[in-house]
């Protein structure tokens, strides 16, 4: 936790990416139409207008109309379908 | 999914859990990785893994009380299994494999080009002997060697070369021109009379005159020697010279008064074989002997691959036409004997003009009959090769 911490700090001051922390949580949309998130804890909803992933930090919600999850492993999840909205809710 | 992940096949699956997204979870903590994530609805889930994570998610859901079933499986791994119940198509695919790769590199059909004289079954023995046939190696080839061989056992060919087009293997040669036999330029030879008569007139280019015109004289008669007497000494040498003479000639010919002609079509049968090589196998059941007077017409067609490649397979179709014959009769009968009769005897001649004709034409048992004595003015010499008088030295 400490380090983490402090490699935060680093991270502010020099300004350098924040992907490079380890285990950082990562979402990234492409288009409309296809969701990745890195380094997820699991599913908590799954419905075809709405879809819940737990994150290190909270919630990632994924809205939007006939998801599908493509893919899953230990560090990634794929969301694929009409996207609408992608929320993330602290806690 | 990667083609690894296909290749090993894959299942599909349906999980019946109260928490199916914490048996995912689970799950992809120990690493298995899942596909196609569909939510039928809460409690039941449905998705991909391969097949080596099956026991893996057995284990887990037994862990947690949850229900899973295979529904389907996909994949190289399920298509091979499958192909494991069928051993004679697996055979006829490996086989069919070997086979491209194999055939392509031996010589299955030999094809000679250029020859016109020379029997193809000449060469192709030739060939054999040099190492080309049937399923010969095509890289073991060798156009020289082929050459060599051919060139060497058939002098009437000029050149050879053999190349290999895919499976074919053609032997090109070149054939030499035959130039017409002269006489032979050496020896000695006098001139003689090639047929009984009276000589009209004489010309001694060379040798020594024997007859003079006027003079009766028969077939072998020497009429121009190629010996002559200079008195120490015999001078040998070849013989020329011009001599015409008169000779008869006596022909008969017999010619039919009737003839019979094609009418119309009476009946038209096809009959066709298949032809492997040299077997003939025929399709109908008789011998093929038709036992009436017809035409008969044979179509041979080969099989020909694409790119001009033609197999020893080929179709015969014999087609048996019979005519109805009507008699008729001649109408310019003896013209037509006349006529033949005198291009005969012109054409026994040599060099020579019909003086007089004598002909007299009978009927006899529906023929016509003709008898004709010709008196003919031509050349009557024939060369004849004598053989030479030995040289036993100096004569005092």
């Amino acid at each position: 936790m400490k380090q983490r911490m402090w490699m935060e700090k680093i991270i502010g001051r020099t300004e350098l990416p924040g992907e490079n922390l380890p285990l950082q949580s990562l979402v990234e949309i492409c288009g409309n139409s296809r969701v990745l998130v890195e380094n997820h804890s699991g599913v908590t909803a799954y419905t075809n207008e709405r879809i819940g992933i737990r994150v290190r930090f909270g919630t990632v919600e994924v809205h939007g109309q006939q998801l599908k999850v493509c893919q899953m492993s230990r560090c990634q999840l794929v969301i694929s379908g009409t996207i609408q909205s992608v929320h993330l809710q602290k806690g | 999914m990667n083609i690894w992940n296909w290749l090993s096949g894959q299942y599909r699956v349906t999980l019946t859990s109260a928490d199916p997204a914490g048996t995912l979870q689970a799950l992809t903590k120990l690493g298995v990785h899942v596909w196609d994530v569909t939510a039928e609805d809460q409690m039941r889930w449905h998705f991909t893994i391969c097949r080596s994570s099956a026991v893996i998610l057995k284990r887990i859901a037994n862990k947690r009380g949850d229900q899973v079933c295979v529904t389907s499986h996909k994949g190289a791994y399920w298509s091979a299994k499958a192909l494991k119940k069928r051993p004679v198509l697996v055979f006829g695919i490996a086989l069919l494999i070997l086979l491209s790769i194999f055939l392509p590199r031996r010589v299955l059909f030999i094809r000679v080009e250029g020859n016109q004289k020379i029997p193809t079954r000449l060469i192709l023995q030739e060939a054999e002997t040099c190492g080309i046939y049937f399923g010969a190696s095509r890289s073991h080839v060798r156009s020289q060697q082929v050459k060599d061989r051919l060139l060497s056992c058939l002098p009437q060919l000029q050149w050879a070369g053999v190349r290999t087009e895919g499976c074919v293997a053609v032997i090109m040669v070149g054939e030499r021109a035959q130039t017409e036999q002269s006489a032979p330029q050496e020896g000695v030879c006098s001139i003689v009379a090639a047929r009984d008569g009276i000589i009209v007139s004489m010309t001694t280019l060379r040798g020594n005159g024997l007859c003079k015109p006027g003079q009766a004289v028969k077939a072998g008669q020497v009429l121009i020697s190629g010996y002559t007497d200079c008195g120490l000494s015999i001078r040998a040498e070849r013989a020329d010279g011009e001599i015409f003479g008169r000779t008869q000639r006596q022909i008969t010919v017999i010619f039919p008064q009737q003839c019979g002609n094609k009418d119309e079509i009476s009946s038209q049968k096809k009959k066709f074989s298949l032809i492997i090589g040299k077997k003939q196998i025929n399709f109908f059941k008789d011998s093929g002997i038709s036992g009436t007077t017809c035409a008969k017409i044979y179509e041979q067609k080969y099989v020909t691959l694409p790119g001009g490649f033609q197999l020893p397979i080929s179709v015969l179709c014999q087609t048996e036409i019979a005519y109805r014959t009507e008699s008729s009769v001649w109408t310019d009968s003896e013209q037509r004997l006349k006529a033949f009769a005198r291009q005969y005897v012109l054409d026994q001649t040599s060099a020579g003009v019909l003086e007089h004709i004598n002909e007299q034409i009978t009927t006899i048992n529906g023929c016509i009959k003709l008898e004709g004595v010709y008196g003919c003015l031509e050349n009557l010499g024939l060369v004849r090769m004598e053989e030479s008088i030995p040289d036993y030295g100096k004569s005092d």
